[in-house]
């Protein structure tokens, strides 16, 4: 294990941790506006009555935090590339951990990430365009995670290929 | 949580949907090409010297690193904006915010910069 190699993992771990501690606060934070008149229970009870307006909460708190984690991977992506000006060999180096079996699983989680803040970022822009109710904003949602989960797995399928056969 | 009524910040809207639009299909055509076609264990540095001697992955990528980072400092700008609203932590986290997307922004295109350079000559 190289310098290099120890430096980027330490610093994928704190970008991890840090984006954790952000979705914790970020959930807090949206279960404090929600407030009252929506019952007790369990989350699942709670999502299993979740109004339209709810629905789109949860997916406001995730959209933020897919945000903050897709920005975090990028501000180390960009860095370890850009090594490769500098260093053929010493890019090689941090990159042979990519394809440790690790990664791949990160990539995976990053890829997910990506789908439902590209998936629902568009949903929201045709919101912002089109006059649309409540309801159809709620389907569209549907849309946009369902799209996310069929083309992670397939996608997911891909990169952990290696791992699985 | 308090949070503060805003004017609305038109040039954030614009340049957060224009971005998020040209990203869609940037990054996810930059997952499928890069990172799906080819197996990751197989775009090292040689797969590096390959797609970075092409002007269209040059193009791809330049414009894709400032497309996410105008779309990233936008949006992060309005998140501190409603999660600080103490004014002196929000100006410490959009300071901490600007400074670290300009850094990346000089890195990332540095390195593109550099790369075009040695594929021209």
């Amino acid at each position: 294990v190289t310098a290099l190699q120890t430096a980027f993992v330490a610093l994928l771990t704190a970008l991890l941790v840090g984006v954790v501690l952000f979705g914790a606060f970020a959930t807090r934070t949206a279960l404090a506006i929600r407030g009252s008149g929506t019952g007790g229970g369990s989350w699942i009870h709670r999502i299993g009555r979740a109004s339209d307006r709810d629905a789109q909460r949860w997916a406001f708190v995730a959209h933020r935090v897919t945000g903050v984690a897709v920005f975090a991977f990028l501000l180390l992506h960009v860095f370890d590339v850009s090594l490769y000006v500098i260093s053929a060999s010493r890019f090689d180096d941090v990159h042979r951990l990519y394809g440790t079996a690790a990664m791949r699983v990160f990539e995976c989680l990053l890829l997910f990430a990506i789908l439902f803040h590209t998936f629902n970022g568009l949903r929201l822009v045709v919101l912002d365009v089109a006059e649309l109710s409540a309801q159809t904003a709620r389907r569209l949602l549907v849309v946009a995670v369902a799209s996310s989960i069929v083309l992670g797995v397939a996608a997911g399928a891909i990169i952990l290929q290696p791992e699985l056969s | 949580v308090t949070i503060t009524a805003r004017r609305p910040r038109l040039v954030a809207f614009v340049v957060m949907r224009t971005t998020a639009v040209l990203l869609a299909v940037l990054v996810l055509g930059h997952f499928a090409v890069t990172h799906l076609a080819t197996d990751v264990a197989q775009t090292g540095s040689s797969f590096v010297l390959r797609r970075w001697s092409s002007g269209l992955w040059l193009a791809w990528d330049a414009t894709m690193l400032a497309a996410t980072l105008a779309h990233a400092g936008c949006g992060l700008w309005l998140v501190i904006d409603e999660m600080a609203p103490e004014p002196s932590r929000r100006r410490a986290l959009h300071a901490a915010l600007a400074v670290t997307s300009l850094a990346v922004f000089a890195v990332g295109t540095t390195a593109i910069a550099v790369a075009a350079t040695r594929a021209v000559g």
